[in-house]
C-alpha cells in the first residue's frame, strides 16, 4: 500500500493509504485534508484541488495533459513542473510513499 | 411568503418580469419544492452548504413510489444525485475517469464529424427543425459513441432517454409508469451490451467500466444503472441546450459574426446557459437545522435553488435579459452544479455544444426562427421540444 503525506506550510497533516487508480483529490477530501476544496467534485471544472508535487513522485501518477495546464493558468501559488490539480492524480502502481504539498490557499 | 409558479415557459423564458417589482427583486418564494432561492449569492452559497443534498429516493417513496419500481432501483443504483451519499462517494471517481479532459479532447472530432455530417445533410432543405432534426440527434449519438454504444444500436433506446424528464415532473405519479417502461427498456439494452463486452472487450468507456467494476467491488446493478444514467442525463439537457444556444444566436443577431469569428463561440454557449439553463432548478433535501434568507430550515424540508433566477440576477450580470457577446467576468460558474454533484459530463457537453455551434454557423447563413417555439416542461429539466428555423447554405 502507499502512502499519501499530505504537507502545508512545511508541516505535516496526515498520512493516508491510497491504491492504484484512486486520485489524491479523492483521499484528501474523503478525510477532510484542509485546503483541498475541489468544488467540482473532481470534474476538472475548477482548480481548487491545486497541489504541488515533485517531479520524482510526478512520475507515478497519470501525466499531465494540456487542459490541466490550462485550467492551472493564472492560479495563485503556482509552480511551474510541481503544480497539479489533485483530481487528475491517479496513482500508478505501488510506490511507497507520496508527498503532496497544499498552497496556502486555492 | 409569496407563492410562485415556476414550471412554465413564460416564467422560464423571463423569469424577471416575475421577480422585478417595483424596483426589487424577490430573492425567495414558496414554489413546489419548499422555499425557491432566485438570486445568484443564495444558489451559489447553498450549493456549497453541506447542510443540505439533492433528494433522495425516500422522497419518491413518499410520493407513492414502490420499492419494486425501477425507478427506484435506478435512484438508489445509478443516479448520482439521488443515490445514498456513501455509494455516491465510491462510484463518482470510478465514473469520472472515463470523463478524463483527454478522452474527451481526443473525443472531439468524432462530435464534429457527427455535427458536421448532420447539417450537411440539412444545407440544401432550406429549414429543418432543431430538435427533431439535429440536436437529438448530437447529443444521443455523442454520449452513445463515447461510452461505446454502437451507432446502429440507438434506435433501440434514442425515445426512452428523452423520458428522465418525468422523473421531476409534478405532480410525479401519472407519468410513473411511461418512466418505468423507458427505463426497463434502456436496462435491458444495456444489460444484454455489457454482456457482450464482457465476452468481447474494447477500447471503450464500457469496458474500462465493466474491469474497474470487477476491482472495486461495484455491483452488476450498479454497473448496469450507472450506465443508463449517464446516457440519460447526456441527452435529454444537451438536446435542449443546443436549441437553446441556437436561439439565443438567432435572437441576438449575433450569428454571422459568430460564423465570422468561431472564438466567440465559447462566449456564446455560455451566455445561452445563462439564460436558459436546460436544468433549469434543482431541488434539495434538508439534512440538519440551518438558517438562510431569513428563513429555517429544519432536517428532511425541501428547498430549490433557481438556476434560471440566478442566471437573470441584475446583481450579478448587469442587464441580464441580453444575450451579450462582450459580458466580462467569470460568466455562468454554477450552470453545471457545483461541489460534490457537478455534473461529470460538463466537458463533454460543453463539447458537444461547441461543435454544434460552429457546424450551424459554419453552414447555415440568414438563419430566422420560424413560427413559435414549441417548450417541453418538467420539474427541473426543460427547453425547446420544436424550433423550426429558415436558412440558406453559405457558399
Amino acid at each position: 500500500m502507499t502512502t499519501l503525506a499530505f504537507y502545508r506550510n512545511g508541516a505535516l497533516l496526515q498520512e493516508l493509504p491510497i491504491k492504484p487508480g484512486q486520485t489524491v483529490m479523492e483521499i484528501a477530501t474523503r478525510n477532510s485534508i484542509p485546503g483541498i476544496i475541489a468544488e467540482c467534485g473532481g470534474a476538472m471544472a475548477c482548480a481548487t484541488c491545486h497541489v504541488h508535487v515533485s517531479a520524482d513522485d510526478q512520475a507515478h501518477f497519470e501525466e499531465q495533459d494540456e487542459s490541466e495546464l490550462d485550467m492551472l493558468d493564472g492560479v495563485d501559488h503556482y509552480f511551474e513542473g510541481q503544480s497539479r490539480l489533485s483530481c487528475q492524480l491517479a496513482l500508478i502502481g505501488r510506490p511507497e510513499r507520496i508527498s503532496i504539498s497544499i498552497p496556502e490557499e486555492q | 411568503m409569496q407563492e410562485i409558479q415556476v414550471h412554465n415557459r413564460d416564467f422560464l423564458e423571463r423569469p424577471n418580469d416575475r421577480l422585478q417589482r417595483d424596483g426589487t427583486r424577490l430573492a425567495v418564494a414558496r414554489g413546489t419544492s419548499g422555499p425557491e432561492f432566485f438570486s445568484y449569492e443564495a444558489v451559489e452559497a447553498l450549493f456549497k452548504d453541506a447542510r443540505i443534498r439533492p433528494k433522495t429516493a425516500e422522497v419518491y417513496l413518499d410520493m407513492g413510489l414502490s420499492k419494486d419500481s425501477p425507478i427506484y432501483e435506478f435512484l438508489q443504483n445509478g443516479n448520482f444525485n439521488m443515490m445514498p451519499v456513501p455509494d455516491h462517494d465510491r462510484l463518482r471517481p470510478l465514473i469520472l475517469k472515463g470523463f478524463r479532459p483527454k478522452r474527451i479532447k481526443d473525443f472531439t472530432a468524432q462530435i464534429a464529424a457527427i455535427t458536421e455530417g448532420l447539417v450537411t445533410s440539412l444545407r440544401s432543405r432550406g429549414s429543418c427543425d432543431v430538435i427533431a432534426d439535429f440536436s437529438h440527434h448530437v447529443s444521443i449519438r455523442s454520449i452513445a459513441s463515447f461510452i461505446g454504444v454502437p451507432e446502429s444500436d440507438v434506435h433501440h433506446f434514442e425515445d426512452a432517454t428523452v423520458e428522465l424528464i418525468l422523473l421531476g415532473t409534478v405532480p410525479f405519479m401519472p407519468g410513473v409508469p411511461r418512466l418505468e417502461a423507458a427505463l426497463r427498456k434502456i436496462f435491458a439494452y444495456i444489460e444484454t451490451l455489457i454482456a457482450d463486452r464482457k465476452a468481447n472487450p474494447r477500447d471503450d468507456f464500457i469496458s474500462d467500466l465493466i474491469s474497474t467494476a470487477a476491482e472495486d467491488e461495484m455491483t452488476e446493478a450498479e454497473l448496469i444503472w450507472c450506465i443508463v444514467f449517464i446516457l440519460l442525463a447526456g441527452h435529454d439537457t444537451t438536446r435542449y441546450q443546443i436549441a437553446s444556444t441556437t436561439r439565443g444566436i438567432i435572437e441576438s443577431g449575433t450569428w454571422e459574426a459568430i460564423a465570422a469569428d468561431p472564438a466567440l463561440i465559447p462566449k456564446a454557449v455560455s451566455e445561452a446557459h445563462r439564460m436558459y439553463p436546460a436544468a433549469y432548478r434543482f431541488p434539495r433535501l434538508v439534512l440538519e437545522e440551518f438558517e438562510h434568507g431569513g428563513i429555517t430550515f429544519k432536517p428532511n424540508d425541501l428547498l430549490s435553488l433557481s438556476l434560471v433566477g440566478a442566471g437573470r440576477d441584475p446583481e450579478r450580470f448587469p442587464n441580464p435579459d441580453r444575450f451579450d457577446l462582450t459580458r466580462e467576468g467569470q460568466g455562468f460558474a454554477i450552470g453545471f452544479g457545483h461541489g460534490a454533484h457537478h455534473c461529470i459530463g460538463w466537458a463533454l457537453a460543453t463539447t458537444e455544444l461547441t461543435e454544434a455551434i460552429r457546424s450551424l454557423t459554419r453552414h447555415l447563413t440568414d438563419v430566422r426562427i420560424e413560427g413559435e417555439i414549441e417548450y417541453k416542461v418538467g420539474g427541473v429539466i426543460a427547453g425547446p421540444e420544436k424550433m423550426t428555423i429558415s436558412f440558406k447554405a453559405r457558399n
